[in-house]
């Protein structure tokens, strides 16, 4: 009977989508936006005949009518109509059995139709029978097209949604061309007619398909691209333009883009080779130049100090401009790229805390001198602290410290590279103080690092990337690497507070390169908590920005942007390891870009120049055109590559860039949406987009340690981080919004969270032998021996106020940040681990004299400025249920686990493969006291 | 099963949801596209090295912290063949890359014939008539007698010496610059493939390829959305408003 032809015989076995992928419509269809156009994933049991039986999750059918005639036909149609922005659609059926006459169709129809037909039959419906080998084009007679059918048999029926074209497989061999001009929303339908005919579906989540689909993807891939490179180079209403004018717009564009963005010598050079003219000043653009770059080196003080220099009247326009700026300042402070000395000791006008030598040498030229004068106040604390015993590392956070210690094994001459490219970068380029002041320091051991010479050399539009190299130290190729980037790595930030005997994490700032899992802290650099004077700089400044808002707020009405903004950088404090924390993102360097893109447009728009660069127009425009298209049921938009265009990495770095990950984890990208999504204007509007994993993939790389997790343990890890946040959204199956919502519910309550202290493992965890759990073992010891030396610092004392520390043994209760209706804590994601009640020493025992005051400062400030209540350590209510999100065990967990095959339902495979994230849901949870 | 049946794909397209709003909404979404800047940085990059922008691309690297994708000295003598075919000088920019990689021209007889071409039109225009003929007679009718593609475009080619005025012939585009340039793009191209570099043709090209064909394709459907008239200054307009601009 029916296996005629290629039934049995060179049948290729697909392997795609692949069997392990938690999300194989993601991969099929990673253009669709399932918000607003769902995947078929099963048959409808409304949208069905009465004959019709559905079991094993609606995808398998069987007949259960009498069968007579074909009176008695009766079909199904799947949940939803095909997507267009899928490109090419595909599903299969296998068939079960035949039944007693196999009168089996198997194709599409649109809505509405009556369901007591077989497809093919009516208008708007077609089917490839199994009796026959008929095909079906809306009629009742077929034509011969492919063999029959039967038991045991696999019929795949593919839509082209480019050219509306469909085309079947029997067994995994193609039989070509069935139909053309199909009309759109077409719904996978099968139909039944005799008893005992039971057939299988799969639409793309049950396994790999029997055909390889990915011949005719790239097929459909090169015959659009190549539509797309002959499409004539005409605008609507202009005229065609030959290759000469076509030349001349890309020079302008790319000259307009360079001088956009204060890329003067590049432009000058372009412009000249191209005889292309741009009209700004050089000069103009040698000052937006330096704004911009003290911004990215996370100087935002010295660059306000320069704007009121050179746009005096800038700022006083743009106030919540300045807010904004003034806001990432506090970050850069808090994360301790941007130090201060003393609030007091500057100047009290709004911008109290530029930079002094900017403020007192106007026409700058920074002398080395001055930079170290600047430094030494803080210098001087910091000495203190050290000789007083506690040269806590400023990273020993448990899940920071290996990375280091591996890293730096790997690195081990890396030590000093970023910050010596920062340094001379500040003395060579900037006319404000270089900030990384650590390397001033006496005791340091490495005075080469400040004695950088002074190259105020021809070059002084050269950034900090230049590279110089002034000392000796080898910088590590992967340094190298992450220089690549340009904006992710101006180095610097990192190191204000990293100790003599502290290795310092090389710059792996921004970058998705770092292949260890352990070295999550990365890109968030000394992420670790601001200590001693520190602690009141950060509170004080914290409390200027409170007054500014509210200044802000009473002459010019609410802002939620900017409360929302000043929210979320408050909340930081609230965690041990902020950098691993919902809002972690604030910390990235790569969000200064953002700051210093505002700050660049409006002093451009001041001079009436535009705000973006042309080029960047257009790639957004085309970015939203292709969304469009897909919206608008232009099947072709899937196949435009519009995302390797714009997001496009040489060759030889891509495996650093996100990109990669995005196209090769495109389900991912959930994740980092809450950390793109929450600050920035950029959110994603409801409207924008299909491929909106494009779109969040798109501003930001992936948060480091998110990355880091990805890289190694692929989608499962990442799909289990997602789920051990306190949400139960994160139910709908592989749906990246419904991740991407779950996170920011998450994340925008993190003020519920929080009561984080990151100890050792410990709890449900201790049984489990992974690596996560050595890590944390590991930072505990090192960090016990640095803690020993005296408990009662000031820095310390702010370490335990951050909710965190795994010095147990001093404070272990710390405070309870909680929102008063949510019972919900959550420890910071790294750490999963958390302390005993029972052991807990009230903290303030611990804590003496000014360390107290400190501390009670910072309670007070946090409660009076970000709306938590903090709670002592024993006033904290008894029944409260604590939930410990162990992530980052789960994540070390992951590589031994299975992934789950099936995917239809990614929340259970989650639970499952995640031992802790089956309490996700529970609100009460007793607390699990350490062994 | 092509992809390209332009026809069949627009039927049936019904604009549900679809229409954007106005050019104020789209601006807006606009803007919170944006693009990292590493992204565009590399657009840009890969522009300067593709198309031969040495000195720029340089600076680049340095200025914005963009690692070249090639080695930037591989780009010298692929800038003197191009400047060399764009001044006109043909057969001194065959035999570099003739010496630079010998197995272009052989390997490219659609390449080495417009190359070829190049040479005859630069005797035309120069007026060098008797030379022109001898060239042709030398090395391409041979191929023109073979193939009609060829032969077509030699015959439109002399076609040129029967006027006393070429430029002012129907053939002039020949003469024209851009024709030099896009040749000298093919070439480039062609070398850059040699040299295993993954794209020949710059990306941001492809982009506002792809811009102008996108919009093409809603504009072919009816969906109304704000049109970029102008790339230089990226001018929005609604077409229903041709004059409303909005930055």
């Amino acid at each position: 009977m029916a296996e005629g032809g290629g039934s049995t015989s060179g049948s290729t076995f697909g392997v795609f989508p692949y069997p392990n992928d938690p999300l194989p419509l993601k991969t099929l269809y990673p253009f669709v936006n399932e918000d607003e156009t769902p995947i078929p994933r099963c048959w409808s049991s409304k949208d069905r005949y009465n004959h019709i039986g559905l079991s094993q999750n609606n995808l398998r059918v069987h007949y259960k009518g009498p069968g007579k005639s074909h009176k008695d036909a009766a079909s199904v149609r799947a949940t939803h109509p095909i997507p267009a922005a899928c490109g090419l659609y595909y599903f299969e059926v296998k068939v079960i059995s035949k039944g007693r006459d196999g009168y089996m169709g198997i194709g599409l129809s649109i809505q509405g139709l009556s369901m007591n037909r077989l497809p093919g039959w009516d208008k708007n419906s077609y089917g490839y029978h199994g009796d026959d080998g008929h095909s079906f084009c809306s009629s009742g007679n077929g034509l011969p097209y492919g063999p029959t059918f039967t038991t045991g048999d696999t019929v795949g029926c593919g839509v082209n949604l480019v050219d509306r074209t469909c085309f079947y497989t029997l067994n995994g061999v193609l039989l070509g061309t069935a139909f053309r001009d199909l009309p759109k929303d077409l719904y996978p339908t099968v139909g039944l007619q005799t008893p005992g005919e039971v057939v299988d579906a799969n639409f793309g989540a049950s396994g790999p398909f029997l055909y390889d689909l990915r011949p005719k993807l790239e097929e459909v891939r090169a015959s659009v691209h190549r539509t797309i490179i002959e499409h004539p180079l005409s605008l609507p209403g202009g005229e065609p333009c030959d290759q000469v004018k076509w030349t001349d717009i890309l020079n302008k564009m790319v000259t307009s883009y360079l001088v956009h963005y204060g890329y003067c010598s590049t432009a000058e050079a372009f412009a000249r080779a191209s005889t292309t003219d741009f009209t700004e000043e050089v000069a103009s653009i040698r000052n937006r130049q330096r704004i911009n770059k003290l911004i990215m080196c996370g100087n935002i003080g010295g660059a306000i100090a320069l704007v009121e220099e050179l746009y005096p009247k800038l700022l006083n326009d743009n106030p919540n401009l300045l807010f904004r700026l003034k806001v990432r300042q506090f970050i850069e402070i808090l994360r301790g790229t941007e130090q201060q000395s003393h609030v007091s000791d500057t100047n009290g006008a709004t911008n109290g805390f530029s930079a002094p030598p900017s403020m007192e040498d106007p026409a700058p030229c920074l002398t080395p001198d001055k930079v170290l004068k600047h430094t030494s106040v803080i210098q001087s604390t910091r000495t203190a602290l050290q000789q007083s015993g506690i040269s806590r590392s400023s990273k020993g956070t448990p899940m920071q410290a290996p990375s280091e210690l591996e890293l730096n094994a790997r690195n081990s001459s890396s030590t000093f590279g970023g910050a010596d490219s920062n340094n001379s970068d500040g003395n060579r380029s900037s006319r404000s103080p270089p900030l990384p002041i650590v390397f001033s320091s006496s005791d340091h051991g490495r005075p080469e690092a400040i004695t950088v010479p002074d190259e105020e050399s021809s070059d002084t539009e050269m950034d900090c990337l230049d590279e110089p190299m002034p000392v000796t130290d080898d910088r590590p190729a992967g340094d190298l690497n992450g220089v690549s980037n340009g904006v992710d790595q101006h180095p610097n930030d990192e190191d204000m507070l990293v100790d003599d005997d502290e290795p310092e994490v090389p710059q792996t700032n921004g970058t998705c390169s770092v292949p260890s899992p352990k070295s999550q802290g990365g890109s968030c650099g000394s992420t670790n908590w601001p200590r001693g004077s520190h602690v009141e700089t950060v509170l004080a400044f914290g409390r200027e920005l409170q007054a500014i808002s509210e200044k802000l707020r009473r002459t010019h009405g609410k802002n939620k942007a900017n409360k929302r903004m000043l929210q979320d950088a408050f909340s930081l404090l609230a965690y041990n390891e902020p950098c691993l924390s919902p809002l972690g993102w604030q910390l990235e360097t790569a969000q200064r870009e953002p700051v210093c893109q505002a700050l660049n447009s409006a002093i451009l728009e001041s001079q009436n120049l535009p705000a973006r660069p042309s080029l960047e127009v257009c790639a957004s425009h085309a970015q939203q055109l292709v969304n469009l298209m897909s919206r608008s049921g232009l099947g072709a938009s899937a196949f435009t590559q519009i995302t390797s265009l714009l997001h496009h990495s040489p060759k030889p770095y891509q495996i650093q860039r996100c990109s990669v990950m995005t196209e090769t984890f495109p389900q991912v990208v959930g994740l980092q949406a809450p950390s793109t999504d929450l600050g920035e204007p950029r959110r994603r509007s409801k409207r924008s987009l299909t491929g909106d994993r494009f779109d969040n993939s798109l501003p930001e790389p992936l948060p480091p340690r998110v990355s880091s997790v990805i890289s190694t343990t692929s989608h499962v890890a990442s799909s289990s981080t997602t789920s051990s946040l306190p949400s139960t959204s994160v139910s709908s199956s592989s749906n990246n919004n419904n991740n991407n919502n779950a996170l920011q519910a998450a994340s925008s309550n993190s003020f519920q969270l929080l009561e984080s202290r990151i100890s050792s493992p410990i709890g449900h965890l201790t049984a489990e032998e992974n690596s996560a759990e050595h890590l944390n073992g590991n930072a505990v010891v090192s960090d016990e021996e640095m803690v020993t030396g005296g408990g009662d610092n000031i820095g310390d004392s702010f370490t335990s106020l951050r909710m965190s520390h795994f010095d147990g043994h001093n404070y272990n209760e710390d405070f309870i940040l909680k929102t008063s209706s949510d019972v919900v804590d959550f420890a910071s994601p790294a750490a999963g681990s958390r302390l005993p009640t029972s052991q807990d020493n009230s903290l303030s025992n611990s804590l003496s004299g000014r360390a107290g005051e400190v501390l009670d400062d910072a309670v007070q400030f946090l409660q009076s400025n970000s709306g938590l209540q903090l709670w002592r350590a024993g006033e904290r209510p008894a029944a409260q249920g604590d939930l410990v999100l162990p992530e980052a065990s789960a994540a070390g967990a992951l590589p031994s686990s299975t992934p789950s095959s099936s995917t239809s339902s990614t929340s259970s495979s989650i639970s499952a493969l995640d031992p802790s994230s089956s309490n996700v849901t529970e609100t009460n949870w007793q607390t699990t006291p350490r062994q | 099963m092509r992809g390209n049946s332009d026809s069949s794909e627009d039927m049936n397209v019904s604009l549900d949801g679809a229409q954007a709003a106005d050019i104020k909404q789209w601006t807006e979404e606009n803007s919170q596209t944006t693009l990292q800047r590493t992204y565009m940085n590399n657009l840009v990059m890969n522009y300067l090295v593709t198309e031969g922008f040495k000195e720029a691309a340089e600076k680049f690297a340095v200025e914005a912290g963009v690692t070249a994708p090639m080695d930037l000295s591989l780009m010298d003598e692929r800038i003197r063949i191009r400047s060399a075919i764009q001044a006109g000088s043909i057969q001194e920019a065959m035999r570099m890359v003739t010496t630079l990689h010998p197995e272009i021209l052989d390997d490219n007889s659609e390449l080495y014939f417009h190359l070829q071409q190049l040479v005859l039109l630069e005797l035309i225009r120069e007026g060098r008539v008797e030379e022109a003929v001898i060239y042709a007679q030398e090395h391409l009718a041979e191929r023109g007698a073979s193939d009609p593609n060829v032969r077509q475009q030699l015959e439109r080619t002399l076609a040129l010496l029967a006027f006393p005025q070429p430029l002012s012939s129907p053939f002039a585009d020949l003469l024209h610059p851009s024709h030099r340039q896009k040749v000298a793009s093919e070439l480039n191209a062609a070398i850059l493939k040699a040299e295993n570099f993954e794209e020949t043709s710059p990306l941001l090209s492809e982009l506002l390829k792809l811009l102008l064909w996108a919009q093409q394709k809603l504009l072919d459907v009816d969906v109304t959305f704000p049109v970029m008239t102008d790339l230089v200054s990226a001018t929005l307009a609604l077409p229903a408003l041709p004059s409303a601009n909005n930055k």
